[in-house]
C-alpha cells in the first residue's frame, strides 16, 4: 500500500490526475464489497464511483495513520447501508402506491447467482451491518481491528459479534435443508 | 470430555460467497469526469483530459446526428439544479420483474395483507408479522410489516384540510384538466421515516412480536398490531373522466445529499422537458411496458423549495396524449 499512500500525498499536493491509481487500485475490492450488499449490479456499479468520487472530496481529512484501505472500506461501508435504508423507505412508497411493478426482485435474482443456496437465502435473512460484516471478515479477509475502524466499533465487539454471526448463518443454513452439512461438522471430543 | 460442535468455517463461508462469474468494472473514465469537475468548482486548474481524437471525432458525430434526427428520448436522464447537484435522475432495471424467489415472496406475504386490509377500518395503520420461516428466509430488511387502510376524501377541500391537520406534503390542485375530468378521490399516508411506521420503529417491535408467535399455543401464523399516526409524507389524489384517469402522487423529500432515483422496466422511454418553468422527467411506457407499469405517460419533478416529489401519470390504456399531461403537470406549478 506504499505506492497508494504515495497517490493520496500527490493528489493531495495537486496532482489530480494521479488520483485515476486509486481508482484502479479499488475499483475492483469496492464493486466485489458493494454487489454483495447491494445485490444489483447497476447500483453496485453508481455506489463504486460514489464512493471513489465521496473519498476524493474528503482526501484533505485522511490521515496516513489510519490507513487508506480501511478509510476508504469506511465510506463504502456507510454508503452502502444508507442506499439500503432507503431502498427500505423507496419500497414502502412504491407497495402503497403500487406504481411500478419493480420490486426486490432484482437484488434476489442476483444474490442467488452470487452466493447459490443455502447461503443465498440465508444471506438474505441478515441485516445490512450482519452481511457487511460477513462480507468484510471472510472475503476482504479483514482484520477485527479493521474491521472496527471501518464501523465504528472495537475489535473486541466485532469479534464477538461475528461468532454469534456464524452461529445464526449456520442455524439458517440448517433450516433451509442442508442438515447433512451441518451433521457432518459436528463431532464430540474424548 | 467436553462436547465440541464445530462451526460454519470461514473457508467454507468464503467458497459459498465467491461462486458464480466474477464481473469486473472498470469507471475510471466515469469517477475521473466527476474529480476533475470537483477539482475545477473548487478553482483548480484544468486537468488535462486524455481524449483521444478518434473518441472527439465521435462525439462529435453523435451530437450532429442527434441534432438533424430532433431525437430527444434516451436512456438516462438527470435533473440539475442551479449549483449543478443531481436532484433526480432515471435508472433502467435491466433484470427481469419478477423472479421465481420474488414470485413467491409476493404470492406468499399478498394472501396475509389481502387478509389483514379486510379487517381494517379506513385511518387504520397496523404492524403486522408473519411467523413462517420461509417467507421471513425471503425478507431482507425487516420481518415486521405495515398495512394502511387509507381513508378516501371525496373532495379536494376535504384532501388540503387533512394534508394541513397531518402536516403533509403541498398538493397543489392542477389549475387545467382535460375536458370531461373530474375530482375522483383524494388520500393521505402516514410517514415512513418518522414515527410508528418508520423502519426504526418497526425493528423495535421484532422481538416482541417473535416472543408473541413462539408463546402462542393456537398455532397462529399473522400477529398484528395497531399503529398510531399523525404526520403525513404522502399523498395521492385521482381525477376521471369516467374511462381514463389521471394520479397525482406527492412524496415529501427532504433536502438531501443523494438525488431521487426514479426507476423504469426496459420499454420505458425517458426524456427531461421543461413545463411552466419546471424541469422534468417525461416517461413513455411502449405498448408492451405499460401494463408492467401501469401507466401511459409519466411526469416527475422535485420541487426544491417545498421539498416534495410529484408524479403525475395515467392510466395504460389512456387516450391522453403527452401535451395533454403536460399541461396539467404544468398547472401544478407555482
Amino acid at each position: 500500500m506504499e505506492f497508494v499512500e504515495k497517490c493520496v500525498l500527490e493528489v493531495k499536493a495537486g496532482e489530480i490526475n494521479k488520483y485515476v491509481h486509486i481508482v484502479e487500485a479499488f475499483q475492483a475490492p469496492m464493486y466485489r464489497y458493494c454487489i454483495r450488499m447491494l445485490g444489483n449490479r447497476q447500483e453496485a456499479e453508481d455506489a463504486v464511483q460514489d464512493i471513489l468520487v465521496k473519498a476524493f472530496e474528503k482526501l484533505h481529512m485522511y490521515k496516513p495513520s489510519v490507513g487508506f484501505s480501511p478509510w476508504l472500506y469506511r465510506i463504502a461501508h456507510h454508503h452502502c447501508l444508507n442506499l439500503l435504508r432507503k431502498r427500505g423507505v423507496q419500497r414502502k412508497f412504491q407497495s402503497w402506491f403500487r406504481q411500478d411493478a419493480i420490486t426486490e426482485s432484482a437484488e434476489q435474482t442476483i444474490t442467488g447467482r452470487l452466493f447459490g443456496e443455502p447461503l443465498s437465502s440465508a444471506i438474505t435473512a441478515l441485516s445490512a451491518e450482519e452481511r457487511s460484516l460477513l462480507i468484510l471478515r471472510v472475503l476482504e479477509e479483514k482484520s477485527f481491528a479493521e474491521i472496527g475502524e471501518i464501523s465504528g466499533k472495537s475489535a473486541e465487539a466485532v469479534k464477538k459479534k461475528f461468532g454469534r454471526l456464524k452461529l445464526k448463518l449456520q442455524k439458517l443454513m440448517e433450516q433451509k435443508g442442508d442438515v447433512g452439512y451441518a451433521k457432518s461438522q459436528s463431532h464430540t471430543s474424548r | 470430555m467436553r462436547k465440541v460442535k464445530a462451526t460454519l468455517q470461514d473457508e467454507t463461508i468464503k467458497a459459498l460467497l465467491t461462486q458464480g462469474k466474477q464481473d469486473t468494472i472498470d469507471v475510471r473514465q466515469s469517477v475521473m469526469d466527476r474529480v476533475r469537475e470537483i477539482h475545477e468548482q473548487r478553482g483548480g486548474k484544468k486537468t488535462f483530459r486524455h481524449r483521444t481524437g478518434a473518441i472527439a471525432m465521435i462525439t462529435c458525430l453523435i451530437l450532429v446526428l442527434t441534432s438533424l434526427t430532433g431525437y430527444a428520448a434516451s436512456r438516462y436522464v438527470q435533473i440539475l439544479n442551479s449549483k449543478g447537484e443531481v436532484l433526480v435522475e432515471t435508472k433502467e432495471m435491466k433484470e427481469d420483474a419478477y423472479t421465481p424467489h420474488a414470485e413467491t415472496f409476493e404470492k406468499l406475504l399478498s394472501a396475509y395483507k389481502e387478509h389483514i386490509q379486510t379487517r381494517l377500518k379506513p385511518g387504520e395503520l397496523v404492524a403486522y408479522y408473519v411467523h413462517d420461516e420461509t417467507l421471513n428466509a425471503y425478507n431482507q430488511f425487516n420481518k415486521v410489516k405495515t398495512e394502511y387502510k387509507p381513508t378516501v376524501y371525496s373532495s379536494y377541500a376535504e384532501l388540503e384540510k387533512q394534508l394541513e391537520i397531518t402536516t403533509g406534503p403541498r398538493l397543489p390542485e392542477p389549475q387545467y384538466l382535460p375536458k370531461g375530468f373530474s375530482f375522483a378521490a383524494g388520500k393521505v399516508f402516514p410517514s415512513v421515516t418518522k414515527g410508528e411506521a418508520s423502519l426504526e420503529h418497526l425493528k423495535k417491535l421484532e422481538p416482541e412480536f417473535i416472543r408473541m408467535a413462539e408463546s402462542s399455543s393456537t398455532g397462529a401464523k399473522l400477529f398484528i398490531k395497531p399503529l398510531s399516526w399523525n404526520k403525513a409524507d404522502s399523498a395521492n389524489v385521482s381525477y376521471t373522466n369516467g374511462s381514463n384517469t389521471i394520479n397525482i402522487n406527492a412524496f415529501e423529500r427532504k433536502k438531501h445529499p443523494s438525488s431521487v432515483k426514479t426507476m423504469h422496466p426496459q420499454g420505458v422511454t425517458v426524456e427531461k422537458l421543461t413545463a411552466s418553468g419546471q424541469e422534468m422527467i417525461y416517461m413513455e411506457a411502449s405498448a408492451e411496458a405499460t401494463e408492467a407499469v401501469f401507466y401511459k405517460h409519466k411526469l416527475e419533478w422535485l420541487d426544491e423549495q417545498a421539498e416534495v416529489f410529484y408524479s403525475v401519470y395515467d392510466n395504460p390504456d389512456s387516450a391522453l396524449s403527452k401535451s395533454d399531461l403536460i399541461r396539467i403537470a404544468g398547472s401544478m406549478v407555482k
